[in-house]
């Protein structure tokens, strides 16, 4: 499954988790079945004034995303993945590698 | 002639002097509007008795999802992000929070039928008499985010007849406020002589130099040793225009819903003044 990861950096695997969602510094998509990260790009609503969730949602949506690891999002943001059947994943520490090792089990369906 | 009282802290007064000013103005056409729409308490001290309450709305989207080709051509429209559309599992959200009414979503709409507007109510407004004063109160609904509008309403709509206007703002320097203030010709700023008074009167008065908008200060609680407020008076060439004393029996009477002009009538020559002299000016 592919799954998008809000990261502080852009560091790979070694990326840190950010603290904020919507507002992360990058998003990461990784592919559990092939192992490998798939893109990773520099949030473009990082410094929007409003709706920053709702952009945030509606790109993990665009790029297929059936699962999300990062902080809690936020009411507007929770909403529109639990209607498009996105699985949340709230976690904010360490890094990529670690986080992907610790969700495992919620990754494989 | 439209006099807005306004205040960087909230709890200085601009209530006391607006109601006050209201009442001392008998010989004018008066109408007291209370712009502080998320607590509006201008009410409890002119008590007036209420003929009409209008529901206030803004226009929204209303997406049918029956008729909708998930397109999102209004989602992508949308500068405020106000929508959300999910097109594999055909769903169209909708943020009213974020929605600024501007109807560009029901424009672009591709589809006939798919997007409509419809109305939906922020608040109230609510318009009776007091005496012979005209008594106006925006009330927002509890939970809405913003004010603005229904005080763009209540100015555009209430407030393009020959009186004069004596509004009650919200506390602060932002939005509310400078809408509630854009219009007038006079900006009355109520502060008191603390360093917080002090410290809010100086950005209220940034803004009121900012919309280029003539003012006068008013000192309430005064205990007549401070002398901060008429410090920066002077720096900044705005007047202080009345000075109310800091009086446990001004408090005791207020927190009892009596206004200032009443529990002291000798003030009212002075709200008298100030409105004359405001009047008066070239």
């Amino acid at each position: 499954m592919k799954v998008l990861i809000a990261v502080e950096n852009n560091a790979g695997l070694d990326s840190i988790l950010d603290k904020r969602f919507g507002r992360a510094g990058y998003f990461l998509v990784y592919d559990t079945d092939e192992n490998k990260i798939l893109t990773i790009q520099e949030n473009q609503f990082k410094n929007d004034g409003h709706g920053v969730g709702i952009k945030t949602a509606t790109f993990v949506i665009e790029n297929g995303c059936q699962a999300v690891i990062g902080a809690q999002p936020g009411p507007k943001a929770a909403a529109i993945l639990v209607q498009a059947n996105v699985k949340m994943i709230v976690d904010d520490k360490g890094t990529v590698k670690e986080a992907l090792e610790r969700h495992k089990q919620e990754l494989t369906v | 002639m439209y006099i807005a009282v306004a205040s960087g802290k909230g709890g200085t007064g601009k209530t006391l002097v607006s109601t006050s000013l209201a009442l001392s103005a008998k010989e004018y056409r008066c109408t007291y509007v209370d712009l502080d729409v998320e607590e509006p308490n201008g009410a409890i001290f002119l008590a007036p008795e209420i003929r009409e309450e209008i529901p206030f709305t803004l226009q929204v989207p209303e997406i049918d999802e029956n008729i909708c080709t998930f397109c999102e051509t209004c989602a992508k429209s949308c500068l405020f992000n106000a929508i959300s559309i999910i097109p594999p599992v055909k769903k169209a959200m909708f943020f009213p929070d974020l929605c600024h009414s501007c109807g560009v979503c029901a424009y672009v709409c591709p589809v006939d039928g798919a997007l409509k507007e419809v109305a939906r109510e922020i608040g109230k407004i609510r318009i009776g008499r007091s005496g012979n004063i005209t008594f106006i109160e925006g009330r927002l609904q509890v939970g809405q985010l913003s004010g603005v509008p229904l005080i763009k309403g209540i100015i555009n709509d209430y407030m393009d007849m020959e009186s004069l206007f004596i509004v009650d703002s919200s506390p602060g320097t932002s939005c509310p406020v400078v809408e509630s203030l854009k219009k007038s010709d006079y900006v009355i700023l109520v502060t008191e002589p603390n360093p917080f008074g002090l410290n809010d009167l100086k950005l209220t008065v940034e803004l009121v130099k900012e919309l280029g908008k003539d003012a006068g200060i008013i000192v309430n609680k005064d205990d007549g040793k401070s002398t901060i407020i008429d410090e920066f008076s002077r720096e900044v060439n705005i007047p202080v225009i009345l000075e109310i004393p800091y009086s446990i029996d001004i408090q005791k009477a207020y927190s009892n819903g009596i206004p200032l002009v009443v529990s002291m009538p000798e003030t009212a020559e002075k709200f008298k003044a100030i409105i004359k002299m405001i009047s008066r000016r070239p």
